[in-house]
């Protein structure tokens, strides 16, 4: 946690290589994720929280840590159980005994970075509780609100093959979510680098993050938000993102399709991602490349469509290759 | 051959029953029966194996296929053990085996693999090994013997099916036996385990608990049809009379009896194991004529006596056999009737399946052709789009010299109209000379990249510099460098600098 919350001012130029730098540190760590790490920082620099879908054992904590420590930030890890209370996550108060009144005893969710580890394990109303955290930027204890620290961001993971005894994140729920993130298998390379890395000099199989070095200071991250909201983006960019959200709801095969709300993600995220890809501008390829991440969890497929085994991902490239490219 | 001695009661059997005691002999010596097909056998499949993996592809498939092939080669032994333990003469395995060896010759290995071929294997081998005959004898002789080949063949097809059925058996039965917890593979992939080893080993089973039982079926069927040519069951009764007229000690009775015998062991020319002599069938029915011409023959008495009546009881009908034959007959009346109306739809479905694959064709040709488009979009013959991205694409839509006219607007200073016709002219050219599948929905970088595939580096070059000079100052909304904006020109007429 830190004091200075307030934003650095950063050119567009330092705000490049800053990131730049950013992805460079993360990668030395995560070995064989890069479009993943490339997502994560675009959803940094966006201030969205994202959904990590992926089995147990990609390094998704891992992920999580090495990106705080290279932001500078500080990093919690809550695991998502069955008996876990929103107050677990929030905090609450305590009596003091020698002082005679309440203190409040803050949860984990005070940090820059949190890690819900497998969030649809827990009931909703402990979801909800992290989930409003997330939207308000907030909490209440016992009457009293606190503003959560800035940059604020939340990585939850769901492991999508163990379905027994979890609650299923409702649609609404998601789609507070600014990406939903698939973690795959890295390739053979990469797992053979893993291991050698992981393995050397190592006791046990504790997450090294030691050798990451820090990047940013958190009111960099600030300033690096910020510096989104300077971007150029033109008209023919917010039509072709609110086209592309407007062709999910009538396309033939989808139930329900994206909202506003998907619609600002996706230009959020557009902004990132030109950052990432040193602009400072917004193309329509930034839109396209970051859209299914944004759109898959906002989305949902008719019956006839999921029991034919297509999926969101599917569908919505469908979408985006009817939808026309603007060339101004 | 000992006819005496002889393990079964010698009759005249109809080719089923001659199958069922052909099976009570099996049961009877099946170990030994068993252990000497396995010893054919499974040197044989060893054999297969090591061949199977000299031959090109899969070396348990030719294993498994030449086993098959090979199967008359183990039935031999078998059958000659069988043939020597009916009469009461007990051989050793190795007995068998040397005997075999030598009947071995190219003629007989040739008999062998013809005999794969037939669908009455197991009545005919009885033909070629015992009696050794081959060529138009031994067809004369088959023709003679065989009054039903249908049960033969019949006998064969469910052998088959009773060896695949078997296989199979002791394969879900392993499959089974592997707990839930360690099943690691469905049915269908455990039965083709990679080799298919375990397949091979059920299959050598499963004919091994078949193949005794097999071949004393067609070896009993063999022997009754002889016993009911030959007449063996005659010359048993009279050899018993014999004996038992011995036992009298009847000197005279003796000598008249063995005179008989000696007559009618001449006639009925019983052969020893090997083949029966073929009296002349004219001489034989004139000695017949002769024979019952005699005063023996001739003499016709009546006998009276009493005969239990049978008792008249009523005929009662069973209800449900009734219902049945009224059900039968309904049913009956029902098909006669619907038979015109089903055959009509059946026609209709008919037509619409071929229809439906029809259309399944069509469909799939269009998919192939979608694909083939995308793999030579180089060489594709499909009309241009006229507006793309909403740019007009037509030539004629375009000034004659786009170099020219793009140089006059970057004097006059207009860099974004000079860039645009730049860009629509270069799109133009893509898309309409080069035939490029350029579709509405692609992206800056997406062109790029469909223009780096299919055009030289040179042309795609060109091409993302000019997209990326373009997508700078159309979402950039920045002024682009005057020179490289004239060097981008400079650089289209290099390479398409002809009027269009």
């Amino acid at each position: 946690m830190t004091d200075k919350n307030t934003a650095d001012t950063l050119s567009f130029v330092e705000g490049i290589r800053k990131t730049n730098a950013l992805e460079q540190e993360i990668l030395k760590s995560v070995v064989g994720q890069d479009q993943v790490v490339k997502e994560m920082v675009i959803g940094m620099l966006a201030a969205g929280h994202i959904l990590i879908e992926g089995v147990p054992g990609l390094g998704k904590t891992l992920l999580a840590r090495t990106m705080a420590k290279a932001a500078g930030s500080s990093f919690n890890r809550i695991q998502f159980t069955p008996d876990l209370m929103p107050s677990d996550i929030t905090g609450h108060s305590l009596f003091d005994m020698k002082e005679n009144i309440f203190k409040i005893r803050r949860g984990p969710v005070f940090c820059h970075f949190l890690l819900a580890d497998e969030i649809n394990r827990a009931p909703a109303k402990t979801q909800a509780a992290l989930l409003e955290a997330m939207q308000e930027q907030q909490v209440t204890i016992e009457g009293k609100t606190l503003p959560l620290v800035r940059p604020f961001q939340v990585m939850a993971t769901q492991n999508p093959i163990e379905q027994e005894g979890t609650y299923s994140l409702p649609q609404a729920q998601t789609d507070r979510f600014m990406f939903k993130i698939f973690i795959d298998y890295p390739g053979s390379a990469d797992e053979e680098k893993i291991v050698h890395t992981v393995t050397r000099s190592s006791i046990g199989d504790g997450l090294d993050c030691g050798t990451v070095t820090t990047i940013l200071e958190p009111a960099e991250v600030l300033g690096l938000q910020q510096l989104l909201t300077g971007m150029t983006v033109d008209a023919k960019i917010v039509e072709y993102v609110v086209k592309i959200t407007r062709t999910t709801r009538s396309w033939n095969g989808i139930d329900f399709g994206a909202g506003p709300r998907g619609a600002i993600n996706l230009l959020r995220a557009a902004r990132g991602s030109a950052l990432v890809n040193a602009r400072d501008y917004v193309t329509p390829d930034d839109v396209k490349s970051i859209a299914l991440p944004v759109l898959r969890h906002r989305i949902k497929l008719s019956a006839d469509m999921e029991i034919e085994g297509y999926t969101a991902d599917q569908v919505l490239t469908e979408v985006l290759d009817s939808v026309e490219a603007p060339r101004l | 051959m000992n006819l005496e001695k002889v393990a079964i009661d010698i009759r005249p059997r109809t080719p089923w029953e001659a199958i069922d005691i052909g099976f009570l002999l099996a049961r009877r010596w099946y170990r030994r029966l068993w252990l000497i097909w396995m010893l054919t056998a499974v040197p044989g499949l060893l054999l297969f194996i090591a061949a199977g993996l000299i031959l090109p592809g899969s070396g348990t498939k030719w294993a498994l296929f030449l086993f098959w092939f090979c199967k008359p080669f183990y039935e031999p032994p078998v059958l000659m053990w069988v043939s020597k333990a009916l009469f009461d003469e007990q051989s050793t395995t190795q007995e068998i085996l040397t005997e075999i060896k030598k009947s071995l010759s190219f003629k007989w290995l040739l008999t062998m693999l013809l005999l794969r071929l037939s669908p009455f294997r197991s009545f005919s081998l009885p033909v070629v090994q015992l009696e050794k005959l081959d060529g138009k004898k031994k067809k004369q002789r088959l023709a003679l013997l065989q009054d039903a080949s249908e049960i033969a063949i019949l006998l064969t097809v469910s052998g088959f099916f009773l060896e695949i059925t078997l296989t199979f058996s002791l394969l879900m039965t392993l499959f089974l036996l592997i707990p839930d917890e360690l099943r690691w593979v469905d049915f269908g992939t455990f039965v083709f385990l990679p080799d298919k080893w375990l397949l091979l080993l059920c299959y050598l089973t499963s004919c091994s608990i078949i193949a005794p039982l097999y071949i004393c079926a067609g070896f009993m069927m063999y022997i009754s049809r002889r016993v009911q040519l030959e007449a063996w069951d005659i010359e048993i009764g009279f050899k018993r009379i014999r004996q038992r007229l011995e036992r009298k000690k009847n000197g005279a009775t003796r000598a008249l009896v063995a005179g008989f015998l000696l007559t009618s062991f001449t006639l009925a020319a019983v052969p020893g194991i090997g083949r029966a002599d073929e009296p002349d069938p004219q001489a034989a029915k004139a000695a017949i004529t002769k024979v019952l011409q005699q005063k023996d023959f001739d003499q016709k008495v009546t006998v009276y006596r009493w005969v239990p009546k049978k008792k008249e009881t009523p005929e009662t009908k069973s209800n449900w056999a009734e219902f049945w034959k009224q059900l039968f007959t309904y049913l009956e009346e029902i098909s006669k009737n619907i038979a015109p109306l089903m055959a009509r739809y059946g026609e209709f479905l008919l037509w619409c399946c071929a229809g439906g694959i029809m259309g399944f064709f069509l469909f799939k040709y269009s998919k192939l052709r979608q694909w083939l488009d995308w793999r030579f979009t180089g060489q594709r013959d499909s009309a241009a789009p006229e507006i793309l991205f909403g740019l007009d694409l037509r030539p004629e839509s375009l000034p004659e010299r786009i170099d020219t006219a793009c140089l006059q607007l970057l004097e006059e200073g207009h860099k974004r109209e000079a860039l645009s016709l730049l860009y629509r002219g270069t799109l133009s050219i893509l898309v309409n000379r080069r035939h490029l599948a350029i579709r509405s929905s692609f992206t800056e970088d997406e062109c790029c990249i469909e223009v780096r595939k299919n055009r030289p580096a040179k042309e795609s070059g060109f091409f993302t510099d000019l997209t990326s000079m373009w997508v700078f100052l159309a979402f950039g909304h920045r002024d682009p460098d005057l020179e490289a904006c004239r060097n981008l020109v400079n650089r289209w007429e290099s390479l398409y600098g002809v009027p269009l």
